[in-house]
Parts: structure tokens; sequence; C-alpha cells
């Protein structure tokens, strides 16, 4: 540097080289100062909007007893029978689908297929052994049903499913 | 007042350095008794989460709610469910068809299997997730009360978490283009609900925790019974547990 | 669905990052070698590598010019890119990117500046209309070529030069710490890999000198200065021996401690990467050109110049190839593999025409050569002149 100053009438092009990356220097931080989101690194590495944003999203499942206030029978039956443990939603649809702002929207669709109780309740590699499951074919066989789609609601409720069998 | 201008007023109101307060509203439908939060305070919590392999029946509920509950795209799964099946100490089989979306089928090869279970799978929230560490723009982060979320608004989308995450967590989403994985439901859990996975087991395999809950269960097996995190050699530190676990699961 | 052997993580039988994740180090790499190669000349004081001081540094800024272009359409919202440098997360080894490339960028072109600045102003004094205009703009507005004025030009060449330097090994040696620090992955997890990358870059960059330079002679007609082409087959061959060293190293110690990685990492080159690494990337790629090189470099005494010449081209072109293999099989091959350590994808091939694909790779590449035929109506690339009076005085 210090020759750069002895050299003084012949440097102009460098000290004009400085000004210019000085300027770029200045208008690029200025350009990021105006661009850092609002709420950034309030609480750490991020935007506050953020979570907010997460927040302001609708769940779609209702809450655990969502279905009980309108539907108190059905609720009572599925908690003291063996499926008490069992979401209704799992073979219903989700709640936000069936209720809006607190009346009925669109009627709630039901499974009725065997392929949603074979889900849980056919044998497979795997399960548990000691929960409930039935290889269908023999099931069938020895309880005397003839197969179809919604078979095992010919004998099974739904809701309480050693309840009125048959 | 709708829940948006509700929601938004409330964080204005928190300036930086204060705690991050957002009201809830109760009058929803949603939420009906159960744990239900007028005010939601991140300071208040430290969520963990227990898997019961011993419980799952591998049904994969878990799955088919969780896509519902998030929109999660085909393809991509925010949680899944895998089987083990172990013939002898050499060959262990493992698969997730579809993720389990629509449960497991029968099986491979049934005959000689010395043991199988099913190990639900989910992101572990890791204390020191390498995922947030990789992100160069800050759209990963890790919320006061344990969750690990993305900015879907900063994301730019280059994948570098992705290929972070040793559990294979994330995914890029097709549609957003953005990163995604799961939240623990962070809009159900900061309503008092539990996540849509858990609500959807019918075993209870699948346990939401608090830690700055009095007498929460779930932190209590956590802290009594023997359980085990994957891949611990990572020092990620999950906030994911499991009890039960085979050494076979990583 | 991609076809999978063995258990992957549903999310993971995707590859996340393609050809594009594959082409960016590849492009930095030529940027960063390139511009060691001609700081050899302007800090080290190899004046035998004069005649291609100046196009290594023009090449080295017309591939960086290119180098973000993969990225950019590797993202998923490429509008977003600058988020990097407005709110970078520094714990993050790809936050520091923007910030590397940019102060690299400005770097090199003012090293172009300072040694190009003569030609500029000789060009604008005998421009007229709007180019004189526009070229009394890039020379500030002052035409001082007194000797003195050239002096500064000079100091400030080989400060720059010699700051570029480390710049350039941070540029890549950073590229090859984005994939070494991850955890999550054990083909890449090793911190060999930032320098593998390093030396890897200064071998690419050299080779596509050299075969630059000699294409580029033939079409000027002009002889190709053998003792130029000497040393750099000479600076080639050094590098070569320690990249493929360190490569080789990092695998015979995966290998040797048979760890769980190993299980992994030894089908994965058995298998799916067998062809891109054993036979490309260590065989046709390192040990040919290592032989070739080693025969110029021991015996260019007994050597005429056309063999030589030939020699040195071959090698470099195995190189380039070799360099790029190198990319693709830790890129693609660390991501052939699922994390659960236990699956594996059975092969991957890009689409020809898709948004990541080969045509677009394929056009990414023939950029930067354009804006070389650019530069060359520009300005005067290749200083024989120079390179002539350089040798006489040395000699
Ligand atoms: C194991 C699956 C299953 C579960 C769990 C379940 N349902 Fe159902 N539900 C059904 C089926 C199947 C029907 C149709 C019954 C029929 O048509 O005979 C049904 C019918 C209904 C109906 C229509 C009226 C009726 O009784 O036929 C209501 C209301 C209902 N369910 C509410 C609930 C509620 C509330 C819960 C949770 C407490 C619940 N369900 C849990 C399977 C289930
Ligand atoms: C706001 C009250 C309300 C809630 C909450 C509610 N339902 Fe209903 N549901 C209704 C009404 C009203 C009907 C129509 C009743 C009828 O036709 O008898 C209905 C009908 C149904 C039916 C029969 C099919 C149909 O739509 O006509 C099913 C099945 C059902 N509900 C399931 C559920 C389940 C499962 C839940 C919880 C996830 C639930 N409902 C929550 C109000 C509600
Ligand atoms: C989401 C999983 C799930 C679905 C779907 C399901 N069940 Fe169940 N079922 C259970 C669980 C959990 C139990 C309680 C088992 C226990 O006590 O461990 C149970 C219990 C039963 C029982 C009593 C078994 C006993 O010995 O206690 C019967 C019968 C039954 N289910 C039939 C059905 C039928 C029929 C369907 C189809 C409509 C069905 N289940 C659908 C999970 C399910
Ligand atoms: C023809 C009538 C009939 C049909 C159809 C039927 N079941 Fe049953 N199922 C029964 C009876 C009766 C029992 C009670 C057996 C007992 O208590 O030992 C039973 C018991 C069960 C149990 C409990 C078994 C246990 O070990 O505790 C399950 C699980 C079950 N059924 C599932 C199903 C499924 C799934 C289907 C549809 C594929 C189905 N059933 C169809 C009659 C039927």
């Amino acid at each position: 540097m210090g020759e750069t100053v002895k050299k003084e009438r012949h440097t102009k092009h460098v000290y004009r080289v400085l000004i210019i990356l000085g300027l770029m220097t200045i208008v690029v931080f200025a350009v990021r100062y105006v661009l850092i989101p609002e709420g950034w690194g309030e609480y750490g590495n991020f935007r506050t909007g953020a979570v907010a944003d997460m927040l302001e999203i609708e769940p779609v499942h209702g809450r655990w007893d969502g279905c009980k206030k309108c539907h108190p029978d059905q609720w009572e039956a599925v908690r003291t029978a063996d499926h008490a443990t069992l979401s209704c939603e799992s073979c219903h649809e989700p709640l936000s689908f069936h209720v809006e702002n607190g009346r009925r929207k669109t009627p709630m669709p039901t499974d009725r297929s065997y392929k949603l109780c074979a889900r849980c309740h056919r044998r497979i590699q795997g399960r548990p052994e000691g929960f409930p499951q039935v290889k269908i074919d023999d099931h069938l066989e020895e309880m005397g049903g003839e197969f179809g789609p919604e078979v095992c609601l010919d004998c099974h409720a739904s809701h309480a499913p050693l309840e009125g069998l048959r | 007042m709708s829940r948006r201008t509700f929601l938004v007023s409330a964080l204005q109101g928190a300036g930086a350095g204060a705690a991050l307060v957002i009201a809830v509203p109760v009058d929803s439908l949603l939420a009906d008794k159960g744990r239900v939060v007028e005010r939601y305070d991140w300071n208040d919590h430290s969520y963990l989460f227990l898997v019961d392999i011993s419980r799952c029946i591998g049904c994969g509920m878990c799955v088919k709610a969780c896509k519902k509950e998030n929109g999660v795209p085909a393809a991509f799964y925010r949680t899944w469910v895998e089987r083990y099946t172990v013939y002898d100490e050499e060959t262990t089989h493992i698969e997730s068809p579809e993720g389990a979306m629509n449960g497991f089928g029968p099986s491979n090869p049934a005959t000689g299997a010395s043991k199988s279970f099913f190990v639900p799978k989910l992101c572990n929230h890791c204390k020191y997730t390498p995922c947030t560490q990789v992100c160069p723009v800050g759209a990963s982060y890790t919320t006061r009360d344990g969750v690990v979320m993305v900015d879907r608004k900063r994301c730019i989308g280059c994948g570098y978490c992705v290929q972070a995450c040793p559990y294979g967590s994330r995914y890029i989403d097709p549609e957003s283009h953005t990163a995604d994985k799961c939240t623990w439901c962070y809009h159900r859990i900061t309503r008092g609900m539990n996540p849509a996975c858990v609500q959807a087991c019918p075993k209870g395999a699948r346990l939401f925790g608090d830690r700055m809950r009095e007498n929460d269960p779930v932190f209590e097996m956590v802290e009594t019974r023997p359980v085990r995190i994957l891949q611990p050699e990572l020092l990620t530190k999950p906030q994911c547990y499991y009890l039960g676990a085979d050494k076979e699961v990583r | 669905m991609p076809d999978m052997t063995g258990y992957a993580f549903p999310n993971d039988i995707h590859i996340g990052w393609t050809l594009m994740v594959v082409l960016y180090p590849y492009l930095t790499g030529l940027v960063a070698g390139a511009f060691i190669c001609s700081s050899l000349y302007h800090v080290f004081g190899r004046k035998e590598l004069a005649p291609i001081a100046r196009i290594s540094l023009v090449v080295s800024a017309c591939f960086l010019a290119v180098a973000p272009l993969p990225l950019l359409i590797h993202l998923g919202h490429p509008e977003r890119a600058f988020n990097v440098l407005i709110t970078p997360n520094f714990e993050s080894a790809m936050a520091g990117f923007g910030i590397v490339f940019g102060l690299y960028l400005v770097l090199v072109m003012l090293e172009i500046y300072f040694v190009f600045r003569k030609d500029i102003i000789l060009r604008a004094r005998r421009s007229r209309g709007p180019l004189r205009w526009i070229l009394a703009a890039v020379a500030l507005f002052t035409y001082d070529i007194s000797e003195e004025a050239l002096a500064v030009d000079e100091k400030i060449v080989r400060v720059l030069a010699g700051v570029g330097i480390p710049a350039a090994c941070l540029l890549h040696g950073y590229v090859g710490f984005i994939f070494g620090a991850l955890k999550s992955n054990p083909w890449w997890s090793t911190p060999l890999m930032p320098i593998i990358f390093l030396f890897s870059a200064v071998v690419s960059g050299i080779a596509l000198l050299i075969v630059l330079y000699q294409i580029a002679m033939r079409f000027r007609g002009t002889p190709i200065d053998q003792n130029c082409l000497r040393s750099m087959a000479g600076w080639l061959w050094l590098f070569l021996i320690v990249t493929f060293s360190l490569e080789m190293l990092e695998v015979i110690t995966l290998a040797y401690e048979r760890s769980e990685e190993w299980e992994v990492i030894g089908y994965l080159l058995s298998h799916q990467l067998s062809f891109s690494f054993i036979s490309v990337q260590v065989v046709a790629g390192s040990l040919i050109p290592l032989i070739l090189l080693m025969v110029v470099v021991l015996m260019s005494g007994h050597m005429k110049a056309p063999l030589l010449n030939m020699l040195t081209f071959v090698a470099s072109g195995l190189l380039l190839m070799q360099v790029f293999s190198m990319r693709w099989n830790v890129v693609i091959g660390g991501q052939m593999f699922s994390k659960s350590l236990r699956g594996f994808r059975l092969d991957y091939v890009p689409e020809f025409f898709e948004k990541e694909g080969t045509a677009v790779a394929i056009v990414i590449c023939i950029v930067p050569f354009l804006l070389l035929l650019v530069a060359d109506r520009l300005l005067p690339l290749w200083s024989q002149a120079d390179a002539k009076a350089h040798q006489d005085e040395s000699s």
C-alpha cells in the first residue's frame, strides 16, 4: 500500500476501482437490509411468522371426542365395547369433511368393506400374538359366512364387534 | 373474530425476546373436551414421542391419517411403518409397501421367521438436528417446544436437508418444491390435540408426551422404561423414543 | 417407482441431487483449477506458463459465470436464491455459497481488469462511436498506461492472484465440504472430501487448459510452446498423483476398516458404480493418464513435439472425463443407497429432455466456450508476444 501512495499520480484508476467496490458493498448491504423478512431472528435463525403459518393450518381430523357431542349414542356404543380405542375417523372420514362451523356439511362416508377389518384383524406376520386376528377364509368357514365385499358386517357390528353377533 | 386475525394479532403482540404466546380459540367444534388450550405459550411445553413397538399391529392407520391431515403427496411420507421379519441372525427382511399406507399384506416367505414385528417411523425431531444445521437460508428451524419445521415461504428447495437427515424423514414436496417433513402436527398439538397419527393408532403404539406437563405418562415411561433411540451414534439426540426396539431397527 | 433391492426408507427412493448437482462441482472445479494455473505464473513466477497466463484467467471467469446455472436450475425455488445472502444460516456449510462465490467473482473480475487494462485502453483509443464510450467507461475514464501505472497494475495483479489461491481453494474445497460434512451419508462423510475435490479441481483445470491451448494454437496456426506444454504436463502429473492417491486412500481405508459403511460402499462400488468408478474413473481416467504423463514428463527429452503434444492431449482429455466421473460417482453414488443402509437403487440415468436432464447439461457446458469466443473478439487472450519476450529474458 505504501508504494501505491508514493506513485500517487499513477493510481487514479485504482482509486476509482476502490470507490466502485465501496459503493457496490454499500448497495449490497442496503438491499439486503431491506429484504430481510419481518420477524427474522427474533427467536433464532428463522422467521417468527413461519410458526404462525403453521398454527394457522386448520386441523383436518377432529379431536378425539369430536363426534361425541352430536353422536352420543354411537360414541357410547363404541367406547364401551371392543373398539373403544379406535378413532371414529379410522372407519369414517376426517371430521372436517363432515362438519363445518358446527353443522353437518357433507354426509359422512363409511368404509364398510371387509378390507378395513382385514387391515387390522387379518392374521399376518408381525402382528403381536395377543391381538385378536383371524385367517379370513378359515374364520368365514368356521362361522358359516359367505364371502362378499362387506362380509364382516353380516355378523359383526362395527361399533361393538362382539355384541349382538349374527 | 376469525382464527386468522386472532393468531396474527397475538403474534404481533409478542415482541422480540418475549414469549411467543398464541391464543387458540376454544369455541371451535374441534375443541370439545380433552386438553383444551386457551393460550399457547411455547415455553410451557417440551414435547417428546414414544413408539411402543410391541403394541404396533401394522394397520397403517397412522400413515393414512397423516396423509389426510397434512395433504402429503403420493410416494412421499412423513410417517411410515416398517415390517421386520428376522429369519436367522444373518437374514432380516424389511418392507414397507407404500409406507404401509394401506396396511400390510400376508407376507413374503411366511415360514421360518424367528421373529417379526412392525416399527412405526417418523421424524425424530432431533435436538441437535443435522437438517436444521445444514439449511443455508434458515428455512428449517426448531421451535422452543422442540419441534423441527420448515418455513415454506423461505425454503429454496436445495434439498440439502433431505440429504442430511439420517432417518429419511424429509422429502421435497413435488408441488410446493420446498422441503417438507413431519411437524408432529404442530397445528394440532398447539390446540391441545394429539398428532393425527397418535389419535389414529388403535393400540396406543404411538404416544405423544410433554415433559413440562405434570405427571405426563409418556414422559414417565421414557424415564422409567428401557427405551432407545435410533442411530444414537450420530449424536443427533432424537426426541422420539422406541420401546422394545430390536437391534435390527435403525 | 425405481427398481430397488433391499429395503430403502420410502422417501429415499428419489434422487434429489441430480445431474445438475454433478455439473456444479465440475464447473467450479474448472474455475478453481484454471485460476490456480494462472496464479502459478503470476504469483510463483513460472515464466514458462506465460502463454496461458491470460487465457487461464479468462477461462476461469467464463466458467465462473455459468457455474451457478446448474444450481439455479436445480433449486425448487430459484427466485429465492438470494435468500442465501439475505438470511444466511452460518451453521450451514452451504450458507457461505453466496459470499464465497460473490467475493471470488469480484476477485477474478478485478484481476482480469488489471491484467487487461492496457488492452482495453488501447482498444478504446482505436474505437469510434458508442463502443468507444463503453470502453472508456470500462477504463474508468483514465487512460493512464504509463510505465508506472502498469507497474502498479502488475503489483495489484500479483496480490489478487495471491489472495485468489486461497479463495479458489475455499470456493472449491468448500464444495467438497458440503458433501464431506454430512454424517448421514457414509460415502460422503470423510474429511478427505474437500481435499480430494480441490486436487481434482486443479487436475481438471490444467487438463482443460492443455486441451484448449492445443486446439486454439492449431486454429491460429501458431506453434505450440513446448516449454509451456511440458511444464503444464508436469504440474498435471503432480496433481494427478496426489488426487489419485487420495481417492484410492479413501476407498482402501474404508475397505480395510470393514466398518458398517463398507457393507454399503463395497456393494456400491462392485455393482451400481462398477463401470463409472472402476472402469472410467480409476482405469481409463487415472491409471492410463498417469502412465501417459509419466512418459511425457520423464522422457520429454527423447520425444518429438507432435508425439508429446498428442500424449498430453489424450491424457488431458481422459482426465477431464475422470474428474467428471468422480463428481458423478460422489454425487449420484451417494444417493444410490438408502440411509437405511439396506436398500439400493439399481441404476440412475438422467432423462435427455427434462428440467435437470442431459440436454440442459450439454448446453451449460457449451456456454462458457461461447463466452470465451466473445472474449477473444474483445481482448487479446493469447499473449504470444509476451511469452516470447519472457522466454528471451529467461534464456
Ligand atoms: C370399526 C370401524 C368403525 C368405527 C371405529 C366407528 N364406526 Fe361408525 N360406523 C361404522 C360402520 C361400518 C357403520 C355403518 C353401520 C351400518 O350401516 O350398519 C357406521 C355407522 C355410523 C353412524 C351412522 C348411524 C349408525 O349407527 O348406523 C354414525 C353416526 C357413526 N357410525 C358414528 C361413529 C362414531 C361417533 C364413532 C366413534 C366413536 C364411530 N362411528 C366409530 C364403522 C365404524
Ligand atoms: C355438529 C354435529 C356433528 C358432529 C360433530 C358429527 N356429526 Fe355426524 N352427523 C351429524 C348430523 C346432523 C348427521 C345427520 C343425522 C341424521 O341423518 O340422522 C350426521 C350423520 C352422520 C353419519 C351418517 C351418514 C350421514 O352423513 O348421514 C355418520 C356415519 C356420521 N355422522 C359420523 C360422524 C363421525 C364419525 C363424526 C366424528 C368424526 C361425526 N359424525 C361428527 C352431525 C354431526
Ligand atoms: C384400526 C384397526 C381396527 C379396525 C379397522 C377394526 N378393528 Fe376390530 N379391533 C381392533 C382393536 C384394537 C380391538 C381390540 C383388541 C384388543 O383388545 O386388543 C378390536 C377388537 C375387535 C373384536 C373383538 C375381538 C376380541 O376377541 O376381543 C372384533 C370381533 C373385531 N374387532 C372385529 C372387527 C371388525 C368386524 C372390523 C371391521 C368392521 C374391525 N374389527 C375393524 C382394531 C380394529
Ligand atoms: C358368519 C358370521 C361371521 C362373519 C361373516 C364374520 N365373523 Fe368374525 N366372528 C364371528 C363370531 C361368532 C365370533 C365370535 C367367536 C368367539 O367368540 O369365539 C367372531 C370373532 C371374530 C374375531 C375375534 C377372534 C378372536 O380370536 O378373538 C375377529 C377378530 C373377527 N371375528 C373378525 C372378523 C372379520 C375381520 C370378519 C370379516 C372378514 C369376520 N369376523 C366375519 C362371526 C363372524
